[in-house]
């Protein structure tokens, strides 16, 4: 296996466990804490997708792959146009 | 809804989401509904199942090299252009024609995944585990079959295959389902990429779609934080399992559960909004 994929699996690997502790905290404990571990959940599920794609960009840069690389950039704008205009409206 | 009744559901159909490469949004939306929770309610939280459901399945798909990202990353931009172009435009049309307008796509979809027989793409004796990777440079790869068998694809006909992605990021721009269920049928049967990389690669770039439009729903100020955080959960785990699913079962076998999965969807879309 690719290393940086390698690298990337564990990365999710550690954000899924993560997110399902944030999760549990979100949903079985009452109070301010229970709120905040549920939002961080939120934003967990939110930026991961986002991290995975900002990596292979990074990782398709780096192994000279420069056409999916761009590729990887134009969808992040795009995310961020989107995001932007979410936000805006 | 009863809590206990959620996070079952979210289970459920984050399963049946990372087995098929559907997103669990298409399913856990209507049961919502049906169940009494608004529309309105329901949406967000069939995001968070698809968002929860794709990070399940994330590390076990890296890991057994089955999704194509270079595919996911050159559809998804189209997809999310057209989603966000359908966002914008929504209201447009009535939501009880675009609900018979979905189911329509769904029959057709399953209608398509059903009529094939056997594998299209044939194992090849000269690959081994070593090849098993997606190619740089190009939309193709090999996967892994079974234990000993490899298979070679190249995605085909990628302009009609780029037509598709568009339609399901429009129509889930203007429908805020995920359009997995679009999505796996148009990679498979129309650019020919084996089911099971189809639906994982599915599973990957529905995440990217659901962040989206989760971002959209956190604006309206439309997350009720602890009904989010208990699908997530369930999503989280039935994700897991949907994705070990996937690895173990014959695709035909993952055709056919995912054609009467889209029969169900369809009947049940055009049924709701007669």
């Amino acid at each position: 296996m690719i290393p940086s994929m390698q690298r990337l699996a564990t990365l999710m690997q550690v954000a899924l466990v993560a997110a399902f502790v944030l999760a549990l905290g979100g949903a079985f404990v009452p109070g301010a804490v229970g709120r905040i571990s549920g939002v961080a959940c939120v934003a967990l599920l939110i930026s991961a997708p986002i991290l995975r794609v900002l990596w292979l960009t990074v990782a398709w840069a780096r192994d000279g792959d420069r056409r999916f690389a761009a590729f990887g950039l134009v969808l992040l704008a795009v995310l961020i146009l989107g995001s932007a205009l979410a936000f805006l409206k | 809804m009863n809590p206990v009744a959620l996070a079952i559901a979210a289970f459920i159909t984050a399963a049946v989401g990372a087995l098929g490469g559907l997103g669990g949004a298409i399913l856990l939306v209507p049961i919502l509904v049906l169940s009494g929770v608004s529309a309105r309610d329901a949406a967000p939280l069939g995001l968070i199942s698809v968002a929860a459901g794709s990070l399940a399945a994330a590390p076990h798909q890296l890991r057994s090299r089955v999704v194509n990202h270079r595919l996911g990353v050159s559809t998804e931009i189209i997809s999310s252009i057209a989603a966000l172009i359908g966002a914008l435009a929504s209201g447009v049309i009535g939501q009880s024609a675009l609900a018979v307008m979905l189911g329509v796509v769904a029959l057709i979809a399953a209608f398509f995944g059903a009529r094939r027989k056997g594998i299209r793409n044939l194992p090849d004796p000269s690959l081994t585990i070593a090849d098993v990777a997606e190619h740089s440079g190009s939309l193709s790869g090999v996967y892994q079959l079974d234990e000993t068998e490899f298979v070679a694809y190249r995605a085909r006909r990628v302009p009609f295959g780029l037509l598709g992605m568009a339609s399901a990021g429009l129509i889930a721009g203007l429908s805020g389902v995920s359009g997995g269920f679009i999505k796996t049928p148009t990679t498979s049967e129309i650019m020919q990429v084996p089911v099971k990389v189809a639906a994982a690669t599915t599973t990957f770039t529905v995440g990217i779609t659901s962040a989206m439009a989760l971002l959209v729903y956190e604006a309206q100020g439309r997350i009720v934080i602890s009904d989010a955080a208990l699908v997530a959960a369930a999503a989280l785990v039935g994700g897991t399992v949907g994705a070990r699913l996937q690895a173990l079962l014959p695709p035909p076998l993952v055709r056919r559960a995912l054609s009467v999965v889209l029969v169900i969807i369809g009947v049940l879309l055009i049924l709701r909004n007669r």
